[in-house]
């Protein structure tokens, strides 16, 4: 489509015309360029809703503190990612249902402060340092509590 | 304003898009006062062309635009302008639901060597 349109632009004869060399100019060839898949913004809801936290769960556990996370047979507390032990650590953890985890690779360093809540669940993982996005999108810092 | 139906007064904004295509371009400049001066009708007669070439009888399932910046490539004015630039950049673009005519092959392709026999 787009070559045969570049083909037909180019040498167009249209009424008055004098530069029959040509009608355009290239900065470099090819002029035609694939610039992948194409979107249409095509929603816009506003919804009314009771409560806005509840939608944006985000569960937030401090291993080694006051709160609900146990240490293991070692005295230490146990780091797990994708279900893969991935060492000790004495790290900050921090939980979003249905989020999973990972290291959120746009906003790396941009901490943002969240209170700790009581929350039960069992801890998914990350070590210090690490960032966390959450299904709110916004992203969690997370900072060492104590020496691994 | 739209009223507020729950006591709460909070809102929530989703927004969304779909995927329509593929998309390619044609980039080119034009510096020819006659071209610049009577883009409108050359555009509109290349799109004709170029849909019976490649739709003859079959229905036009693409679509195909042009934008003539420094004149009107921003926006649809009322009027034209008091004096044309002597510049201007042309840019082509065409969406097709595949990125090559018939399909197959590397997706990515598709929309630019639709008409590979020119």
């Amino acid at each position: 489509m787009i070559r045969t349109t570049k083909q037909y632009l180019l040498h167009h004869g249209y009424e008055g015309r004098l530069s029959t060399a040509g009608n355009l100019a290239f900065p470099f060839t090819p002029p035609e360029v694939m610039i992948g898949e194409a979107y249409r913004f095509n929603v816009f809801h506003l919804m009314d809703v009771d409560d806005l936290a509840h939608l944006f769960p985000v569960e937030v556990h401090r291993l080694g503190g006051s709160h609900t996370a146990a240490p293991g047979p070692d005295g230490r507390f146990r780091a797990r990612q994708r279900g893969t032990d991935i060492g000790t650590t004495g790290a900050l953890v921090i939980r979003s249902p249905g989020a999973g985890d990972g290291v959120c690779q746009s906003c790396r360093g941009a901490p943002v402060p969240y209170p700790p809540c009581e929350g039960r669940a069992e801890p998914l993982a990350m070590s210090a340092g690490a960032i966390v996005r959450t299904r709110a999108t916004a992203c969690l810092a997370i900072s060492a509590q104590r020496p691994v | 304003m739209r009223p507020l139906s729950r006591p709460s007064g909070l809102t929530l904004k989703l927004e969304g898009a779909a995927k329509v295509g593929y998309r390619a371009l044609l980039i080119a400049g034009a510096a020819d006062p006659r071209f610049i001066a009577r883009h409108e009708e050359i555009f509109a007669a290349v799109a004709r062309i170029v849909r019976d070439l490649v739709c003859e009888d079959t229905v036009e399932d693409y679509r195909l635009g042009f934008r003539l910046y420094g004149v009107d490539g921003v926006r649809r004015w009322a009027e034209p302008p008091a004096q044309m630039p002597r510049e201007a950049f042309v840019m082509g673009e065409c969406i097709a639901a595949l990125a090559r005519a018939g399909g197959g092959g590397d997706p990515h392709d598709q929309a630019v060597s639709a008409a590979s026999w020119l």
